[in-house]
């Protein structure tokens, strides 16, 4: 039976929407999230101890939830010490985690000393797929690591240090902790830390001392130091110098002093005809010691019933160190009504923002602007902790008095 | 005279009470909220909540129980979340407040290892730490910061691990 020749374009016609439709499928497919595997925690660490026999536990999170294998294995120096039951781990949609345990059999030694790590690679795999292993694999895979950390001790005297700093505003303190882990087999009698500050342009403003301390083998001490802030805003830089028992250690960290503030100083809107484009002139300072790229306003006008008007934004623009600049957002009011409005603005800037609500009166030819301040959220309930001792303080006062009038009365009596 | 001394000593006792009792209904408002006491979190920089009616508080974080070297913030108001992010590790903390002292609540802050591939080619680091991310074709690895995508191959393994 011979086709027309409509219907053979007909034809024609279906299978050209067949494959667009599969060809759709395919790109929706790829362009969505494909895969989203997560461990908690990335790592653990242990001390060495000789022939110590473990089990250590962390999370696969399935955080697109979706249907998957996990399949696992492990790598690095420690591996012929960690053995686990199931090595494919199947995650449902519904799954939003498992938990994933393996044990850790020690040696009676590990050389050199210092940090082992063994690795414990998650992969995900499509469920069905259950033998990676001597096939070829016809997909791009994605895998995250759990790190086992093993600290074997140094002979003699080894420090670790690690510091931490509790940032101020200026004017205030700012501290340092210096963490000292003694990773060697030996005692240390003194160590003692001084902490040089160095500013945006290198060099050393400040230096301050910390009080020796003695760490025993495989143990922590801390060191603090405060150094009071009579500086501007801004990124600094802590070099931290630890001797210790003859030896000298040293590590550093930037920190910041205030935070990376712009301050919203006025908001102007000139030569305004209702109906028409409205350019809002904002003007805003910068209270950083360093520069800070792609600064823009974001506008949201809402009327007295809450109800959206407008949304805008502004350029972006970079500011200098205590610049003030001006950013302009423009806001077509066609159908706009005169009264008054609420807009919040939002000044975005380096991952951070900050919001000022702006009440803003609308005339026939002129936009007016008040600046005012920023609404705090409210919380809920739960169980009190308390420590009642000032409670127990007065009632045993309550007890004293009573028994000095009871002596009192008893005196008087006599 | 008795009457008198009677009088005296019931008013005392009324007195130590009252004061014993707004001090306890001062300490019954300061309440922690959150985090929770041995809660494990992935927030790096968790939210601390109370309720309370006095204006300031010392908020008192420290990685040693006994709060011997703590790190101190005054706040104003019942919420705080701090500016910079904690270390991962195991803290406590306190709240202070006119008289008034919470007992040491615990929690713990975990790395989150993570990673999407987001489109064909395009991953992100979805976790809360920098990975080190190691591709199929090279030796040597990438350092990719939180949030923060990367364009692979599309047909490329990648593993990510904790830097």
């Amino acid at each position: 039976m011979r086709m027309s020749r409509q219907s053979r374009s007909k034809v024609i016609e279906w299978r050209l929407m067949l494959v667009a439709a599969v060809a759709l499928l395919i790109f929706i497919s790829s362009a969505c999230p494909a895969a989203a595997i997560g461990v908690t925690p990335g790592r653990t660490t242990i001390d060495f101890e000789p022939g110590a026999d473990k089990s250590v536990s962390f999370t696969i999170t399935n955080n697109d939830h979706k249907q998957f294998n996990a399949y696992i294995y492990v790598e690095g120096d420690l591996k012929d010490y960690i053995t686990f039951d199931k090595q494919i781990i199947p995650f449902n949609e519904s799954d939003n985690s498992k938990v994933f345990t393996y044990r850790v059999k020690l040696p009676q030694r590990i050389d050199p000393p210092g940090d082992h790590w063994g690795k414990i690679i998650v992969m995900e795999l499509p469920a069905g797929w259950e033998a990676p292993e001597g096939e070829t694999r016809i997909i791009a895979t994605v895998a995250v690591i759990h790190q086992l950390r093993v600290k074997v001790p140094y002979p003699g005297k080894f420090m670790q240090i690690d510091l931490t700093i509790q940032e101020a505003v200026p004017n205030e303190s700012v501290k340092f902790f210096v963490k000292l882990y003694n990773l060697g087999k030996e005692d240390l009698a003194k160590a003692q830390a001084t902490i040089e500050v160095f500013g945006p342009t290198n060099e050393v403003i400040a230096t301050v001392d910390t009080e020796p301390v003695a760490v025993k083998s495989m143990e922590r001490g801390e060191l603090i130091a405060a150094w009071k802030a009579q500086v501007n805003p801004g990124m600094y830089h802590a070099v931290v110098t630890v001797r210790y028992d003859g030896e000298v250690g040293k590590t550093d960290k930037n920190f910041y002093v205030g935070n990376m503030l712009i301050d919203l100083l006025d908001v102007t809107v000139k030569d305004f005809k209702l109906g028409g484009i409205a350019k809002f002139d904002i003007l805003a300072e910068s209270r950083w010691n360093q520069p800070i790229p792609g600064v823009y306003a974001h506008l949201i006008v809402n009327d007295n019933k809450g109800d959206k008007v407008a949304d805008f934004k502004s350029a972006s623009v970079d500011m200098s160190p205590f610049e003030r600049s001006h950013l302009y957002a423009y806001w077509d009011t066609e159908g706009v009504n005169e009264g008054e409005y609420l807009t919040k603005m939002t000044l975005n800037y380096a991952d951070r923002s900050s919001e000022k609500e702006i009440r803003t009166k609308i005339g026939l030819s002129s936009i007016t602007t008040e600046i005012s301040g920023v609404s705090v959220g409210a919380v809920t309930s739960e169980e009190a902790v308390l420590q009642q001792y000032p409670v127990v303080l007065l009632v045993a006062v309550l007890i004293a008095i009573n028994f000095a009038w009871f002596m009192y009365f008893r005196k008087r009596k006599k | 005279m008795s009457r008198r001394i009677d009088a005296r000593v019931i008013m005392v006792n009324l007195a130590v009470v009252a004061i014993a009792a707004s001090w306890y209904m001062n300490l019954s408002s300061l309440q922690v909220l959150f985090p929770l006491n041995n809660m494990v979190t992935e927030d790096r920089a968790p939210l601390f909540e109370w309720s309370g009616a006095a204006g300031s508080y010392e908020l008192l974080i420290d990685d040693d129980q006994d709060f011997s070297s703590p790190m101190a913030f005054n706040v104003s108001g019942n919420r705080y979340r701090p500016s910079q992010e904690l270390d991962f590790g195991t803290y406590w903390f306190k709240l202070k407040s006119e008289g008034a002292e919470t007992r040491p609540m615990k929690f713990t802050v975990v790395s989150s290892v993570a990673l999407s591939r987001q489109e064909m080619g395009i991953i992100r680091n979805s976790g809360n730490t920098a990975l080190l991310v190691h591709m199929g074709g090279l030796t040597g690895a990438v350092t990719l910061a939180v949030n923060r995508t990367l364009e692979i191959g599309e047909n490329e393994d990648v593993k990510a691990e904790q830097k």
